[in-house]
């Protein structure tokens, strides 16, 4: 039997789940069907119809298909029908959605996740022996740095609802977070995972009964996301521990959340209500934001890339990406033990839903330290209440609270440093360059060293002072680090992972190799005005060479084909006007000089000799 | 009538004006001053000589000197002086809770931190349903009796229409308004634009001058406005064109005042010694002109009257160097 953290709510899950599913039914049925306006349900119908018809047309498969038509059935019905029709109508489709969306928690599974997901993270690692793997495990856990309120918050576990809120930059977050809860001792937490991620079956396995729920994001009527909030609202209001990643998806440009997806988040207003309103034990719901850093983030290629093209305005979607390939996981994961610092995650001050600092006796304390009624906040007329339009405003200005926690938590690491000195240094020199234009320059702009130490320097130098401000967080050994260890730990990690490195050293220079990765990676120090700051320069943009070091050699390279190919035609005294396709020029040859080492190496020649020796 | 109780912290001209307005709207008022004896004489013979003059209060105003007293009341409005503003968001926070809804009603950005007002009571208080009050309301005005219109902005519609139930009668029109840094902006931004304004009048430029002077100076409170956060369209209300239109016509004007001595030529110590006080505007152009330089916005007003603070700049070169920039679309 799995060791139950104390504050477990999750472990009763699995008892209460027929009464959990009912709940919602019940609820968003009220919500939807107990109005005066007799119109609402149809036009939610309507609405479901209009999505879901356009979303089977665009799906070729035979069940689509067969959606398609049951649609279309409906739609055509709709008109004609009474309002019990309708209603049942309604009824079934929230009675599917809710079945769908509510997860499930197994103790054995967590159990044995707890246990065993070190190993099959080392066995996918493929180190070998299983003493090896447990090394390579304990790798992991030394390389990661896990740290922030833990007491309070293992305190709060017994006495609160928390809400964990971590920034989101990869598909790995939530098994990061999940790692980290069970190696901390925390309960373990209910949350929303994309059905997406459903598609890999190891994914699945442990998501779906380690308390996952799904959530489709290709359903966009209506009346799923009402289930879907009502769903979040109950388990909150029945207290369990749960994890929302409030920036929505994956930070697709890498920068720190600015606006927050408010949502989910927003159906912890009237949980809260009603925990007040029953004087429920443990009735706060706690909010703690969790910020997560990488030197390196396992999908920054596609993200990025995807990041560029909406915002040139092309909408698509990436349906496999890094994540998605185990084998591509397992060389991440294998290049993160051999580095440094290679992740952080900071469990921040827990807040309550007002962004008031809670202590571990999950009391409220406003800035000046003084205890603060969290029921004063939800009370309308000396009752506590909900009121839609306030809670909308709470949860924004909740919202923007985080943001801030997430700025001040998020930790620099030597990546983020070397990816903003080098890249604002060779955009200074093309600042008037559009930006898709200026991308284009990949491994094409070089600095010296030297210049970019110095931009190294005077960043972290800045980086400290903010942090001796309490407004971000610095890799541990950045006192100690000189700017060269700085550049030369981010030229370390770089070179592992990405398909193509983002920076390359080349003597007394440094290749900007991948511009893309390094715009990635230096957005991570936007939002703090780090230019406003820093000591103003004139040289800000010198030093940047045009015409990479290696790109010379494929120069010359190119350079030297056509001579080769003239001095040939010389030796043969004939004339090489243009370039042709290698068959032709070779058909040309043929006659006087067979190239019988080129047709060795190629099967395919032997058909052509066949069809020659026929003509 | 409990709803309709009303505390306001702050005995000067603008806070004791608001507590007379409330009465008049037929709210229970109790207003908190600091010293006993402006208790008294507001208690006892409905004057405050010293910032309303041999004006009489409307009798329902109740004066108090003990912050703790306003606990009782569910709107509780700050009209103090931006420099002391934080010393009493602190003790206010000692008496408040998260029901409370609290509207300040003061201008300008505290000294030092740059912040707006209302950001101050975020950091002291535990108060959440937070507004602003600003407007074209010059004290002398409302206390004789005319009309005025002012706009509340917050995020909290609860917190508008309250504070419209507490002070808005047939003398005072409250307008509502979201953007909450909008309004605090814009009233610390006017105060730059009184100081050039007072400047066109004392250097002895007519109409022409002032007018052309003041559509630009508009402008420039927009594009910097935006780049705090404001939304632009503030500016042209009641808070912001508004506020500019009253400041820069008032000869009371301190902000005005003083830059009228500054056109006649007079260094600005000199000004603030037979002055008496500090001009709001004098703080405010340093820290705008800042902002400006640091996040690279075209700000030629703010900036030339920062030059004749500082005295960088003289009286005769400014309007010549302004009118010689180079010219582009309205």
């Amino acid at each position: 039997m799995a060791k139950r953290p104390p504050g477990s709510r999750l472990f009763d899950f699995n008892d209460e789940r027929a009464a959990i599913i009912a709940d919602v039914e019940r609820r968003v049925m009220r919500a939807v069907a107990d109005t005066d306006d007799r119109g609402a349900l149809e036009r939610l119908l309507n609405d479901a119809v209009f999505h879901e018809v356009a979303r089977y047309r665009a799906s070729p498969s035979r069940s689509g298909r067969r959606q398609l038509a049951r649609w279309l059935a409906l739609r055509r019905q709709l008109p004609r029908r009474d309002r019990h029709w309708i209603e049942t109508q309604a009824w079934k489709l929230v009675r599917h959605h809710t079945r769908d969306i509510a997860g499930n928690f197994n103790p054995r599974v967590y159990g044995f996740a707890a246990r065993t997901i070190p190993l099959v993270l080392a066995a996918l690692l493929n180190a070998g022996s299983l003493d090896r793997k447990l090394k390579m495990f304990r790798g992991l856990a030394a390389r990661a740095s896990l740290g922030g309120e833990i007491d309070t918050i293992r305190a709060l576990a017994t006495k609160a609802t928390l809400v964990y809120v971590p920034s989101h930059s990869s598909n790995l977050d939530s098994l990061v977070v999940g790692w980290a809860l069970s190696a901390l001792g925390l309960p373990p937490v209910t949350y929303g995972a994309g059905k997406n991620l459903f598609s890999n079956r190891v994914f699945t396995f442990f998501m779906h009964n380690l308390g996952a729920y799904r959530v489709d994001r290709r359903l966009r009527f209506a009346l799923y996301k009402e289930v879907l909030k009502i769903y979040s609202q109950v388990l909150l209001e029945r207290g369990y521990h749960s994890l929302f990643f409030p920036g929505g998806t994956r930070s697709r440009d890498n920068r720190i959340e600015q606006h927050l997806k408010l949502g989910l988040l927003g159906t912890a207003f009237p949980a809260q209500a009603a925990r007040l309103r029953q004087n429920t034990p443990g009735a706060p719901i706690v909010i703690v934001p969790a910020t997560l850093s990488y030197a390196l983030v396992l999908e920054a290629e596609t993200l990025i890339n995807e990041h560029l093209k909406r915002e040139g305005q092309q909408r698509f979607i990436i349906t496999d990406d890094e994540s998605s390939r185990l084998g591509r996981i397992a060389s991440f994961l294998f290049h993160l033990l051999r580095i440094d610092s290679s992740f952080h995650l900071h469990f921040g001050q827990p807040i309550d839903l007002l962004g008031n600092e809670v202590d571990a006796h999950g009391v409220s304390h406003d800035p000046r330290g003084r205890p603060v009624d969290l029921a004063s906040y939800f009370r309308v007329a000396g009752e506590v209440d909900v009121d839609p339009a306030r809670d909308q405003e709470y949860t924004r200005l909740l919202g923007e609270r985080i943001t801030e926690i997430f700025h001040r938590d998020n930790t620099v690491l030597p990546t983020h440093i070397l990816a903003r000195a080098l890249f604002q240094r060779v955009r200074q020199r093309f600042c008037d360059e559009d930006l898709y234009r200026f991308l284009r320059r990949d491994g094409t702009l070089s600095v010296e060293r030297e210049r970019i130490e110095e931009d190294v320097a005077a960043l972290r130098d800045l980086l400290r002072r903010l942090r001796d401000a309490g407004r971000v967080r610095l890799y541990g050994q950045a006192d100690g680090d000189s700017a060269a260890a700085v550049v030369d730990k981010a030229i370390q990690i770089f070179g592992g992972h990405h398909t193509r490195t983002a920076v390359r050293a080349d003597g007394s220079r440094l290749l900007a190799a991948d511009l893309r990765l390094l715009l990635f990676y230096q957005n991570r120090l936007e939002g703090y005005r780090l230019e406003e700051q820093l000591p103003q320069r004139d040289d800000a943009a010198s030093g940047v060479l045009i015409g990479a070091p290696g790109d010379l050699d494929t120069a010359i390279a190119m350079r030297e084909i056509p001579r080769r190919l003239r001095r040939i035609a010389r030796a043969e005294d004939a004339e090489v006007p243009e370039i042709m396709s290698r068959r032709r020029w070779r058909r040309e040859r043929e006659p006087d000089e067979p190239d019988a080492e080129l047709r060795e190496s190629k099967p395919s020649a032997a058909v052509e000799r066949e069809a020659e020796g026929r003509s | 009538m409990s709803e309709r109780r009303i505390g306001v912290v702050g005995g000067g001209s603008w806070g004791t004006t608001l507590a007379h307005l409330a009465a008049v709207a037929g709210s229970e008022v109790l207003l908190r001053v600091r010293r006993a004896a402006v208790r008294d004489r507001i208690n006892g013979e409905h004057i405050s000589p010293d910032y309303t003059g041999q004006v009489r209060l409307h009798p329902c105003v109740v004066a108090t000197t003990d912050l703790a007293a306003l606990r009782n009341c569910p709107l509780i409005v700050m009209a103090v002086p931006s420099q002391v503003f934080r010393g009493v968001a602190t003790e206010l926070g000692d008496h408040i809770d998260g029901a409370h809804l609290v509207v300040h009603a003061t201008k300008g950005l505290e000294r030092g931190s740059d912040l707006r007002m209302s950001e101050v009571l975020m950091q002291e208080t535990c108060a959440r349903k937070i507004g602003v009050l600003a407007g074209p309301n010059l004290s002398a005005e409302i206390l004789a009796g005319e009309p005025a219109a002012t706009v509340v902005a917050s995020r909290f519609d609860e917190v508008i229409e309250a504070t419209r139930a507490a002070l808005a009668s047939t003398l005072f029109r409250i307008y509502g308004n979201r953007d909450v840094a909008g309004v605090e902006v814009a009233g610390a931004l006017k105060n730059v634009i009184a100081l050039a304004s007072g400047f066109v009048e004392g250097i002895g430029l007519g109409i022409n001058a002032r007018a052309g002077m003041l559509t630009r100076a508009m402008a420039e409170m927009a594009r910097l406005g935006a780049e705090l956060g404001a939304d632009e369209r503030t500016f042209s209300g009641l808070a912001g064109i508004g506020d500019l239109i009253a400041t820069c016509s008032s000869p009371l004007s301190r902000n005005f005042t003083v830059g009228m001595e500054l056109g006649r030529g007079r260094s600005l110590s000199e000004i603030l010694r037979t002055l008496g006080h500090v001009a709001e505007g004098v703080h405010t152009t340093r820290v705008i002109h800042r902002f400006a330089r640091r996040r690279r916005i075209d700000a030629p007003i703010t900036s030339a009257v920062n030059g004749l603070l500082d005295g960088t700049v003289s009286a005769d070169e400014v309007v010549p160097a302004l009118m010689t920039r180079v010219v582009g679309h309205e």
